[in-house]
Protein backbone atom coordinates (compact mmCIF):
# COMPACT_ATOMS: atom_id res chain seq x y z
CA UNK A 1 0.00 0.00 0.00
CA UNK A 2 2.82 2.43 1.07
CA UNK A 3 4.77 1.60 -2.20
CA UNK A 4 1.65 2.38 -4.20
CA UNK A 5 1.44 5.27 -2.60
CA UNK A 6 5.15 6.76 -3.30
CA UNK A 7 4.52 5.76 -7.15
CA UNK A 8 1.21 7.85 -7.38
CA UNK A 9 2.93 10.19 -5.45
CA UNK A 10 5.49 10.12 -8.05
CA UNK A 11 3.13 10.58 -10.78
CA UNK A 12 1.55 13.82 -9.45
CA UNK A 13 4.89 15.66 -8.88
CA UNK A 14 5.54 14.51 -12.74
CA UNK A 15 2.57 15.87 -13.62
CA UNK A 16 2.38 18.59 -12.11
CA UNK A 17 6.22 20.42 -12.34
CA UNK A 18 8.26 18.10 -14.98
CA UNK A 19 6.31 17.89 -17.70
CA UNK A 20 8.29 20.80 -19.44
CA UNK A 21 9.16 19.49 -22.52
CA UNK A 22 5.63 18.31 -23.68
CA UNK A 23 3.82 21.72 -23.93
CA UNK A 24 1.03 22.47 -26.38
CA UNK A 25 -0.31 25.12 -28.58
CA UNK A 26 -2.33 27.66 -26.02
CA UNK A 27 -5.81 26.11 -27.71
CA UNK A 28 -6.81 24.34 -24.63
CA UNK A 29 -5.02 22.51 -21.05
CA UNK A 30 -2.80 20.05 -21.83
CA UNK A 31 -3.47 16.24 -21.60
CA UNK A 32 -1.85 14.23 -19.19
CA UNK A 33 0.10 11.00 -20.77
CA UNK A 34 -1.40 7.78 -21.19
CA UNK A 35 1.30 6.56 -18.47
CA UNK A 36 0.26 9.46 -15.71
CA UNK A 37 -3.34 8.06 -16.26
CA UNK A 38 -2.33 4.36 -16.27
CA UNK A 39 -0.08 4.74 -12.91
CA UNK A 40 -3.04 6.81 -10.69
CA UNK A 41 -5.04 5.23 -8.24
CA UNK A 42 -8.35 3.48 -9.78
CA UNK A 43 -10.18 6.40 -8.15
CA UNK A 44 -7.96 8.80 -9.54
CA UNK A 45 -8.17 7.45 -13.37
CA UNK A 46 -11.92 7.06 -13.34
CA UNK A 47 -12.13 10.88 -12.82
CA UNK A 48 -8.84 11.95 -14.94
CA UNK A 49 -8.85 9.69 -17.68
CA UNK A 50 -11.14 11.89 -20.01
CA UNK A 51 -8.58 14.49 -19.16
CA UNK A 52 -11.27 16.50 -17.86
CA UNK A 53 -12.26 17.23 -14.46
CA UNK A 54 -15.82 18.80 -13.45
CA UNK A 55 -16.48 20.61 -10.20
CA UNK A 56 -18.77 18.10 -8.95
CA UNK A 57 -15.59 15.08 -9.68
CA UNK A 58 -13.26 17.81 -8.26
CA UNK A 59 -16.11 17.98 -4.97
CA UNK A 60 -16.16 14.60 -4.53
CA UNK A 61 -12.00 13.78 -5.29
CA UNK A 62 -11.74 16.25 -1.86
CA UNK A 63 -14.38 14.71 0.20
CA UNK A 64 -12.86 11.25 -0.40
CA UNK A 65 -9.88 12.47 0.71
CA UNK A 66 -11.15 14.32 3.91
CA UNK A 67 -12.69 11.14 4.43
CA UNK A 68 -9.57 9.37 4.36
CA UNK A 69 -8.11 11.21 7.44
CA UNK A 70 -11.00 10.77 9.28
CA UNK A 71 -10.28 6.71 8.95
CA UNK A 72 -7.09 7.33 9.96
CA UNK A 73 -8.58 8.62 13.12
CA UNK A 74 -7.58 12.13 12.40
CA UNK A 75 -10.12 15.28 12.70
CA UNK A 76 -10.17 17.64 9.08
CA UNK A 77 -12.18 20.80 9.27
CA UNK A 78 -15.42 21.19 7.15
CA UNK A 79 -14.62 22.38 2.88
CA UNK A 80 -14.12 25.26 2.33
CA UNK A 81 -14.21 27.30 -1.01
CA UNK A 82 -11.66 30.22 -1.34
CA UNK A 83 -12.42 31.24 -5.51
CA UNK A 84 -12.37 28.33 -7.43
CA UNK A 85 -10.16 25.91 -5.02
CA UNK A 86 -11.95 23.63 -2.93
CA UNK A 87 -9.98 22.89 0.86
CA UNK A 88 -9.89 21.97 4.22
CA UNK A 89 -8.03 22.36 7.31
CA UNK A 90 -6.39 19.75 9.56
CA UNK A 91 -5.74 20.14 12.94
CA UNK A 92 -3.63 17.78 14.85
CA UNK A 93 -2.59 18.08 18.37
CA UNK A 94 1.00 16.54 20.08
CA UNK A 95 1.10 17.68 22.49
CA UNK A 96 0.44 14.16 24.37
CA UNK A 97 2.26 12.29 22.41
CA UNK A 98 5.23 10.94 23.63
CA UNK A 99 7.59 11.43 20.37
CA UNK A 100 5.89 14.71 18.45
CA UNK A 101 8.26 14.17 15.95
CA UNK A 102 7.01 10.70 14.94
CA UNK A 103 4.06 11.51 15.14
CA UNK A 104 3.97 14.36 12.88
CA UNK A 105 6.17 12.31 10.29
CA UNK A 106 2.94 9.66 10.49
CA UNK A 107 0.78 12.24 10.11
CA UNK A 108 2.24 13.71 6.41
CA UNK A 109 2.34 10.41 5.45
CA UNK A 110 -0.56 9.43 6.04
CA UNK A 111 -2.08 12.33 4.59
CA UNK A 112 -0.02 12.39 1.67
CA UNK A 113 -1.27 9.06 0.78
CA UNK A 114 -4.51 10.37 0.97
CA UNK A 115 -4.19 13.06 -0.98
CA UNK A 116 -2.32 10.47 -3.23
CA UNK A 117 -5.03 8.21 -3.60
CA UNK A 118 -7.62 10.78 -4.06
CA UNK A 119 -6.74 13.98 -5.19
CA UNK A 120 -3.13 14.55 -6.71
CA UNK A 121 -4.21 13.81 -9.94
CA UNK A 122 -7.03 15.62 -10.15
CA UNK A 123 -5.88 19.14 -8.73
CA UNK A 124 -3.32 19.43 -11.51
CA UNK A 125 -6.12 18.48 -14.20
CA UNK A 126 -8.54 20.90 -12.51
CA UNK A 127 -5.87 23.30 -12.27
CA UNK A 128 -4.97 22.85 -16.04
CA UNK A 129 -8.77 24.12 -16.63
CA UNK A 130 -8.73 27.29 -14.70
CA UNK A 131 -5.89 28.16 -16.93
CA UNK A 132 -6.75 31.40 -18.98
CA UNK A 133 -5.09 31.10 -22.53
CA UNK A 134 -7.52 33.64 -24.45
CA UNK A 135 -6.16 37.24 -24.33
CA UNK A 136 -9.48 38.77 -24.27
CA UNK A 137 -10.76 37.10 -21.26
CA UNK A 138 -7.20 37.79 -19.53
CA UNK A 139 -7.47 41.08 -20.25
CA UNK A 140 -11.07 41.86 -18.84
CA UNK A 141 -9.50 39.73 -15.48
CA UNK A 142 -6.71 41.76 -15.45
CA UNK A 143 -8.79 45.25 -15.43
CA UNK A 144 -11.12 43.31 -13.03
CA UNK A 145 -8.34 43.12 -10.66
CA UNK A 146 -6.77 46.15 -10.85
CA UNK A 147 -10.23 48.22 -10.64
CA UNK A 148 -10.33 46.00 -7.24
CA UNK A 149 -7.58 46.89 -6.21
CA UNK A 150 -7.45 50.18 -6.37
CA UNK A 151 -10.76 50.62 -4.64
CA UNK A 152 -9.20 48.28 -1.82
CA UNK A 153 -6.95 51.53 -1.51
CA UNK A 154 -3.42 49.66 -3.19
CA UNK A 155 -1.83 52.12 -5.38
CA UNK A 156 -1.73 51.01 -8.85
CA UNK A 157 -2.07 52.46 -12.18
CA UNK A 158 -5.35 51.58 -14.86
CA UNK A 159 -2.69 49.96 -17.03
CA UNK A 160 -0.92 48.27 -15.13
CA UNK A 161 0.24 44.69 -16.70
CA UNK A 162 0.11 41.59 -14.72
CA UNK A 163 4.11 41.92 -13.64
CA UNK A 164 3.38 45.00 -11.89
CA UNK A 165 -0.01 43.78 -10.78
CA UNK A 166 1.89 40.80 -9.08
CA UNK A 167 4.89 42.99 -7.87
CA UNK A 168 2.93 45.41 -6.05
CA UNK A 169 1.03 42.99 -4.31
CA UNK A 170 4.13 40.99 -3.36
CA UNK A 171 5.32 44.65 -2.00
CA UNK A 172 2.27 45.14 0.45
CA UNK A 173 2.52 45.12 4.03
CA UNK A 174 0.08 42.94 5.53
CA UNK A 175 -2.59 44.91 5.80
CA UNK A 176 -2.04 45.77 2.03
CA UNK A 177 -1.92 41.69 1.40
CA UNK A 178 -5.13 40.98 3.47
CA UNK A 179 -6.83 44.14 1.50
CA UNK A 180 -5.72 42.43 -1.67
CA UNK A 181 -7.11 39.18 -0.59
CA UNK A 182 -10.36 39.07 -2.02
CA UNK A 183 -9.40 40.60 -5.31
CA UNK A 184 -7.43 37.58 -5.89
CA UNK A 185 -9.38 35.27 -4.92
CA UNK A 186 -12.47 37.23 -7.27
CA UNK A 187 -10.14 36.85 -10.06
CA UNK A 188 -7.52 33.84 -9.30
CA UNK A 189 -7.76 32.40 -12.84
CA UNK A 190 -5.86 35.47 -14.04
CA UNK A 191 -2.65 33.93 -11.85
CA UNK A 192 -3.27 30.29 -12.39
CA UNK A 193 -0.52 29.04 -14.93
CA UNK A 194 -0.13 25.63 -16.80
CA UNK A 195 1.89 23.03 -14.73
CA UNK A 196 3.18 21.96 -18.18
CA UNK A 197 4.62 24.97 -18.98
CA UNK A 198 8.38 25.39 -17.66
CA UNK B 1 15.37 6.11 -14.93
CA UNK B 2 11.68 6.87 -16.32
CA UNK B 3 10.76 10.93 -15.92
CA UNK B 4 8.93 10.01 -12.67
CA UNK B 5 12.34 8.92 -11.19
CA UNK B 6 14.14 11.92 -12.81
CA UNK B 7 11.39 14.96 -11.30
CA UNK B 8 11.64 13.62 -7.94
CA UNK B 9 15.38 13.17 -7.79
CA UNK B 10 15.53 16.86 -9.13
CA UNK B 11 13.24 18.58 -6.67
CA UNK B 12 15.02 16.70 -3.39
CA UNK B 13 18.78 17.78 -5.25
CA UNK B 14 17.27 21.29 -5.91
CA UNK B 15 15.18 21.62 -3.09
CA UNK B 16 16.59 24.87 -0.89
CA UNK B 17 15.31 25.26 2.94
CA UNK B 18 15.08 28.22 4.52
CA UNK B 19 14.33 29.24 8.23
CA UNK B 20 13.69 32.75 9.79
CA UNK B 21 14.90 33.33 12.98
CA UNK B 22 11.67 33.87 15.05
CA UNK B 23 10.38 37.56 15.97
CA UNK B 24 8.68 38.28 19.09
CA UNK B 25 4.95 38.18 19.11
CA UNK B 26 3.88 39.39 22.46
CA UNK B 27 1.83 42.04 20.97
CA UNK B 28 1.49 41.88 17.14
CA UNK B 29 4.65 40.64 15.09
CA UNK B 30 4.66 41.34 11.35
CA UNK B 31 7.83 39.51 9.68
CA UNK B 32 9.17 38.57 6.26
CA UNK B 33 11.56 35.78 4.98
CA UNK B 34 12.49 35.15 1.66
CA UNK B 35 13.89 32.16 0.42
CA UNK B 36 15.66 30.91 -3.12
CA UNK B 37 14.82 27.88 -4.40
CA UNK B 38 14.75 25.39 -7.39
CA UNK B 39 12.48 22.63 -8.74
CA UNK B 40 12.15 20.78 -12.05
CA UNK B 41 10.19 22.87 -13.98
CA UNK B 42 12.15 26.58 -12.71
CA UNK B 43 15.33 27.60 -11.01
CA UNK B 44 15.86 30.06 -8.81
CA UNK B 45 12.53 31.15 -7.86
CA UNK B 46 12.44 33.98 -5.40
CA UNK B 47 9.47 33.51 -2.84
CA UNK B 48 8.90 35.36 -0.76
CA UNK B 49 6.83 34.39 3.20
CA UNK B 50 4.97 36.79 5.04
CA UNK B 51 3.78 35.94 8.41
CA UNK B 52 1.72 38.14 10.69
CA UNK B 53 0.48 37.68 14.17
CA UNK B 54 -2.32 39.73 15.95
CA UNK B 55 -3.35 39.84 19.31
CA UNK B 56 -1.99 39.75 22.98
CA UNK B 57 -0.67 37.63 25.23
CA UNK B 58 -1.33 34.10 24.00
CA UNK B 59 -4.33 35.46 22.38
CA UNK B 60 -3.88 36.14 18.81
CA UNK B 61 -7.36 37.59 17.02
CA UNK B 62 -5.47 36.70 13.59
CA UNK B 63 -2.57 34.96 12.46
CA UNK B 64 -1.65 35.35 8.79
CA UNK B 65 0.32 33.53 5.95
CA UNK B 66 1.00 34.93 2.67
CA UNK B 67 3.67 33.56 0.22
CA UNK B 68 4.20 35.00 -2.97
CA UNK B 69 6.52 33.48 -5.95
CA UNK B 70 7.66 33.57 -8.99
CA UNK B 71 4.91 30.54 -9.80
CA UNK B 72 4.18 27.24 -7.48
CA UNK B 73 2.39 23.99 -8.02
CA UNK B 74 0.53 22.48 -5.37
CA UNK B 75 0.89 25.17 -2.53
CA UNK B 76 -0.10 24.36 1.12
CA UNK B 77 1.14 26.60 3.93
CA UNK B 78 0.53 24.81 7.20
CA UNK B 79 0.64 26.78 10.68
CA UNK B 80 3.11 25.27 13.27
CA UNK B 81 3.44 25.87 17.55
CA UNK B 82 6.53 24.33 19.06
CA UNK B 83 8.17 24.71 22.84
CA UNK B 84 11.01 26.34 23.68
CA UNK B 85 13.00 23.13 23.32
CA UNK B 86 11.77 22.79 20.06
CA UNK B 87 9.33 20.27 20.65
CA UNK B 88 6.14 20.07 18.13
CA UNK B 89 2.66 20.61 19.80
CA UNK B 90 0.43 21.36 16.49
CA UNK B 91 0.33 21.65 13.24
CA UNK B 92 -2.34 22.91 11.19
CA UNK B 93 -2.26 21.83 7.41
CA UNK B 94 -4.04 24.13 5.36
CA UNK B 95 -5.40 23.33 1.26
CA UNK B 96 -3.46 22.29 -1.09
CA UNK B 97 -4.07 24.74 -3.97
CA UNK B 98 -4.59 22.85 -8.19
CA UNK B 99 -2.43 23.57 -10.01
CA UNK B 100 0.04 26.14 -10.53
CA UNK B 101 -0.51 29.86 -9.84
CA UNK B 102 2.13 33.30 -9.53
CA UNK B 103 1.26 35.99 -7.24
CA UNK B 104 0.06 34.90 -3.53
CA UNK B 105 -1.17 31.91 -1.43
CA UNK B 106 -2.90 33.08 1.47
CA UNK B 107 -4.31 31.77 4.65
CA UNK B 108 -5.38 32.81 7.68
CA UNK B 109 -6.94 32.21 10.75
CA UNK B 110 -8.53 33.62 14.12
CA UNK B 111 -9.33 33.58 17.91
CA UNK B 112 -6.62 31.52 18.39
CA UNK B 113 -5.04 31.02 21.87
CA UNK B 114 -1.51 29.41 22.15
CA UNK B 115 -0.93 26.33 24.88
CA UNK B 116 0.70 27.52 27.82
CA UNK B 117 4.11 25.91 26.68
CA UNK B 118 4.08 27.13 22.89
CA UNK B 119 7.06 29.12 22.82
CA UNK B 120 7.04 29.76 18.87
CA UNK B 121 4.58 30.32 16.36
CA UNK B 122 5.25 29.70 12.52
CA UNK B 123 4.39 29.51 8.83
CA UNK B 124 5.53 27.30 6.47
CA UNK B 125 5.37 27.19 3.09
CA UNK B 126 4.99 23.76 0.78
CA UNK B 127 5.44 23.12 -3.10
CA UNK B 128 3.98 20.07 -3.56
CA UNK B 129 4.47 18.64 -0.26
CA UNK B 130 8.06 19.86 -0.39
CA UNK B 131 8.66 22.32 2.48
CA UNK B 132 10.18 25.27 0.86
CA UNK B 133 10.31 28.56 3.67
CA UNK B 134 9.06 28.53 7.32
CA UNK B 135 8.92 32.29 9.14
CA UNK B 136 8.37 31.77 13.01
CA UNK B 137 7.40 34.31 16.13
CA UNK B 138 7.97 34.25 19.54
CA UNK B 139 4.88 34.03 21.86
CA UNK B 140 5.41 34.83 25.69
Amino acid sequence: MRKAFHRRAAVAILAASVLAGCSQAPEGPPKLSASDIADTSDFQRSIVEDNEVTWAEYERATIAERDCLIAEGYSPGELERSGSQLGFVTDVDYSQEADPEAADRKFLAIAKGCEDEYTSLVRVVWGEHLVVYEPEERQRLLEQVVTCLQNAGIDLSADADLDEVVNTIGGLDDQGQQAATPCIEANDRLFHQSAFDS
Amino acid sequence: MNRVTKGILALAALAVLTLAPATSASADAWGQQNATYSNASRSNQLVTMTHSISGKGRTANLQSATATTGKICGGRVDFTERTSTSALVKRSTGSTVSGCNISFLPRERSNITFASNTATACASLFDTSVLRVTQCHYIS
